[in-house]
Order: C-alpha cells, then sequence, then structure tokens
C-alpha cells in the first residue's frame, strides 16, 4: 500500500492520507471514508474500487479520477467535447502529451477515468461496463 | 405497456377493495396505473455541480422539471430513450429513480456524521441518495438479504462513489443479532411489498395481487419492521416505506410498532401532496395517530404509488 501512495503523490501530487484504503485481491486497492473503515461489522465489501496495479503503474477507476483528479496537480489531461464523447465510447484517443505514463481524463468539471499513454495514443482504461454503447 | 389495463387482469377482490379504499377516485387511480409515469433522474451533488449538469443536459436537448420534494431531482420530459445509456450516467453523474422513490430517504433526513442502516437497500437508489445526503460522512451501512441484487447494490455504489458505505448480506429480520440492539441513529426500511405502487412500470404485481400473498408479506414486513425498531438508538428516527397501497402492508405494520412504543412523526416535504394514512381498515382499528403517515396516490403527484411513516424510538 505504500508504493501505491507514494506513487500517487509522486505521479499526480496528492496525498489520500484523508481516506482509508483496503487491498481486494492480489491487484486491487478500495478507498473509503476512515469512519466507514473503523465501524464494526461484518462486510461483503466497503467503498470503492479505486485502483488496480498495472506494469506502467496504476488503472485509475472513474472514482479514483474524481477522488485524485479533483487535487491533481499533474498527468490530466483535458479533452474537448468531441473527444470525451468518443473516449466515453471506449476509443483511443491520438493526442500528445508531455511523457508516456497514466493520465486522468477530464472533460469540464467531470473526470472520465484513466488512460495509459503510449508516446502516440492514450489507451483507454475505463472498462467496459461504464462506457456508452452505440 | 399501452394504455388501459388489460382484460381480466383485475381480480374481483381487487376491486372490491379499492373501491372502498378510494371511492370515487378508483377509476381515477386505475387510469394513472395504465400509463407508465414520467422517467426521472437523481444528479448526484457529489460529482459534479448540479448547475453545470442541468445546463449541460438542457443543451443537449433534455427538457428538465425540478421534482419540489428532493433539490436534486428531476423529470424527464424530453432526453433520451436510453436515460442509462449515457456519458453522464455511466460517470455516475445522476441515477434513473422514480419521483416518489427519493421520498423515504428525504423523510429520514439523514446527517452528515451520523450511523445509518439501510436494512433492505439493493438496489441501492436510496442507499446512493442518503450517502450524498450524507456528503459522504458517517457510515452509512446498506443491507440485503439476495446475493444476486447486492452485486446490482455494490456496482450502483461504485457508480455513484458512495465512500462512506458498508454492503453486508444478511436477513434483516436477524437484524438485532447481526448488527446489535440499538446501533444506529437512523434506519430506512423500505421493505419488500407487493409493488402495487409499481404497476405503473409493469402489470406483474397486479397479476399477482391476493389476499394470501398479501397476508405472507405483511408478515415478513412486521418482522423486518421489528427487527430495525430494535437496532435503532434511543432517541434514534426510522422510516418504513412501500411501494404498495395495501394497508396490510402499511398501517398494519406501523401499528404494530406503535405497540412496542414507538411514536409516529410527520414527515415535512416540500411540494408533494400525499393523503393521511388509515385510521381504520377492515376489522382493525389503527388509530388517528396513523394520519401522520403518508399515502402517496399515482394521480396525486403523477409518481408511483408510495407510503411512507416517520417512527421515533423514546428515550
Ligand atoms: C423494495 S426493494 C428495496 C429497494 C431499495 N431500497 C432501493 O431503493 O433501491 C426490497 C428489497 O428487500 C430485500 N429483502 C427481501 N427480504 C429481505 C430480508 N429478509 N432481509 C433483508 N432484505 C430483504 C429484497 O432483496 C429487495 O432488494
Amino acid at each position: 500500500m505504500s508504493e501505491f501512495l507514494a506513487w500517487i503523490r509522486e505521479w499526480f501530487g496528492v496525498d489520500l492520507s484523508g481516506y482509508s484504503l483496503i487491498r481486494s485481491g492480489k491487484k486491487r486497492i478500495r478507498l473509503l471514508t476512515k469512519e466507514a473503515a473503523g465501524f464494526d461489522v461484518k462486510d461483503v465489501i466497503r467503498g470503492v474500487y479505486l485502483a488496480k496495479k498495472a506494469p506502467y503503474g496504476y488503472i485509475i477507476s472513474v472514482e479514483g479520477s474524481y477522488i485524485i483528479g479533483r487535487e491533481a496537480l499533474r498527468h490530466v489531461v483535458e479533452l474537448s467535447e468531441e473527444e470525451f464523447r468518443r473516449w466515453m465510447k471506449g476509443e483511443d484517443i491520438v493526442v500528445e502529451l508531455p511523457e508516456r505514463g497514466v493520465y486522468l481524463v477530464k472533460f469540464g468539471p467531470v473526470f472520465a477515468g484513466s488512460g495509459y499513454y503510449n508516446g502516440e495514443v492514450l489507451h483507454n482504461l475505463v472498462p467496459k461496463s461504464r462506457t456508452v454503447e452505440p | 405497456m399501452s394504455d388501459g389495463i388489460p382484460e381480466g387482469l383485475i381480480k374481483p377482490e381487487f376491486e372490491r377493495r379499492y373501491r372502498k379504499l378510494l371511492g370515487e377516485e378508483y377509476d381515477i387511480l386505475l387510469s394513472f396505473m395504465a400509463r407508465k409515469p414520467t422517467p426521472s433522474i437523481r444528479l448526484n451533488p457529489m460529482k459534479v455541480d448540479p448547475g453545470w449538469l442541468v445546463a449541460k443536459l438542457e443543451e443537449s436537448g433534455w427538457v428538465l422539471e425540478p421534482i419540489p420534494w428532493y433539490e436534486y431531482g428531476y423529470r424527464v420530459r424530453k432526453g433520451p430513450e436510453r436515460l442509462g445509456n449515457t456519458e453522464w450516467h455511466q460517470l455516475g453523474l445522476y441515477y434513473v429513480q422514480e419521483a416518489a422513490s427519493m421520498i423515504p430517504p428525504v423523510a429520514l433526513s439523514p446527517s452528515p456524521g451520523e450511523r445509518v442502516l439501510d436494512l433492505a437497500a439493493s438496489p441501492g437508489s436510496k442507499t446512493t441518495q442518503l450517502s450524498e445526503m450524507m456528503r459522504h460522512e458517517g457510515v452509512l451501512v446498506a443491507n440485503d438479504v439476495t446475493p444476486d441484487r447486492v452485486d446490482a447494490l455494490i456496482a450502483n455504489i461504485q457508480r455513484m462513489g458512495s465512500i462512506n458505505v458498508i454492503v453486508t448480506l444478511s436477513d434483516g429480520r436477524r437484524a438485532p443479532q447481526f448488527f446489535g440492539e440499538e446501533k444506529f441513529d437512523k434506519v430506512l426500511l423500505d421493505a419488500p411489498c407487493s409493488s402495487l405502487g409499481e404497476v405503473r412500470r409493469s402489470w406483474g404485481a397486479l397479476a399477482r395481487w391476493s389476499p394470501k400473498s398479501i397476508n405472507k408479506i405483511a408478515k415478513l414486513q412486521l418482522s423486518l419492521a421489528k427487527a430495525a425498531y430494535r437496532v435503532l438508538k434511543k432517541g434514534g428516527v426510522m422510516v418504513y416505506s412501500t411501494c404498495t397501497l395495501e394497508p396490510k402492508e402499511n398501517e398494519w405494520v406501523v401499528y404494530n410498532l406503535l405497540k412496542l412504543g414507538a411514536v409516529l412523526e410527520e414527515p415535512q416535504l416540500e411540494g408533494l401532496r400525499w393523503r393521511p394514512g388509515l385510521e381504520r381498515w377492515m376489522d382493525w382499528e389503527f388509530g388517528s395517530e396513523l394520519r401522520k403517515t403518508m399515502r402517496i396516490y399515482p394521480q396525486d403527484n403523477d409518481t408511483i404509488g408510495f407510503f411512507v411513516g416517520l417512527l421515533r424510538k423514546p428515550m
């Protein structure tokens, strides 16, 4: 977990210490409020899925993109409305970005998950269940 | 669903009872039941500035009308066919929710920082609304007994970003054993019911209606209500709601909670037309206190039918 927190701090400039983070399976991380984490009850699940380990860092969920994106100092990409509509259909977007890696996607005040930029295109990491069907 | 209820769907006993309940308004109720309600959405203020989203939707040709009793609720007079397949829906900026279904959380009125239980929570329309009303502060436990339905609950909590919610899977009738006695400041029991109020969305409930099935479900509702009352702290409040108009599933259940010492309060909702609960029905004398419960008829606000009772546990 400390590795993840350090990555978020370094890559986006965001400190998540105000929240509780829990591991879910080998690769996934969930986020919830400290109060909800401290409540004693036998649960099925708590909070929301935040991120998943990937070779190039972490895939950030749509919800994660809000929580992190609102405070992020870097690695956020703003799309035009036309690009945003295509992004929400699950398409990759051709853009020019400063460096390779994970970017949070934004349209106006709205966050729309994350993508991986390989130097040419921003690969769409939004799960299919959260995209718009044609 | 076309206009007009199919021939033979209404059982004679149903007609007898509902004519007695509604008098001259019986036919008006039926005519409303035969029409689909206007779809509505609830905006998520924790993810987006509601003003920005309303402007964006209107810019794309949607016609929205505010729902008076919940500040983030809107009827969609004109909009896309599939409200669940837009960018904004997929990002969790709104939830497609019937206007009447927004009433129980408003009646419960949870505050940030409280400990709240939603005992029959799936698929989470009201859970996610409660979480937003709490501004993600405090703890909200969302429970259901059906594993399949819990999956839908989890997906909706995720989509709406409800980070103060804990999901549990248990039979609500055993809530005191599962959660402990007097644990919560507020409890919502949006009970499983015969869904008569939902007839506007599907005929199924009308086809299934029978006095026997109602008695059976009322028994389950009362067990759930008693369990919900036990996990409520002294001084705490609870909402009992159903999407049916059956007195046995509504006033009868609340009446039995009053016998345990619960005290009824009148919910405060802006711009909502409602009828007072029944003082008597068939052989039961519920008493005038029951007038503080709300019967929400489809014809009064153009919603599905609902029943809401707000109860306090004395200190
Ligand atoms: C009317 S629905 C709840 C709708 C939900 N509150 C919402 O707004 O999305 C009733 C729920 O009660 C659940 N249920 C039925 N029996 C139960 C029991 N014994 N304990 C807990 N939940 C139960 C059903 O699985 C169903 O999801």
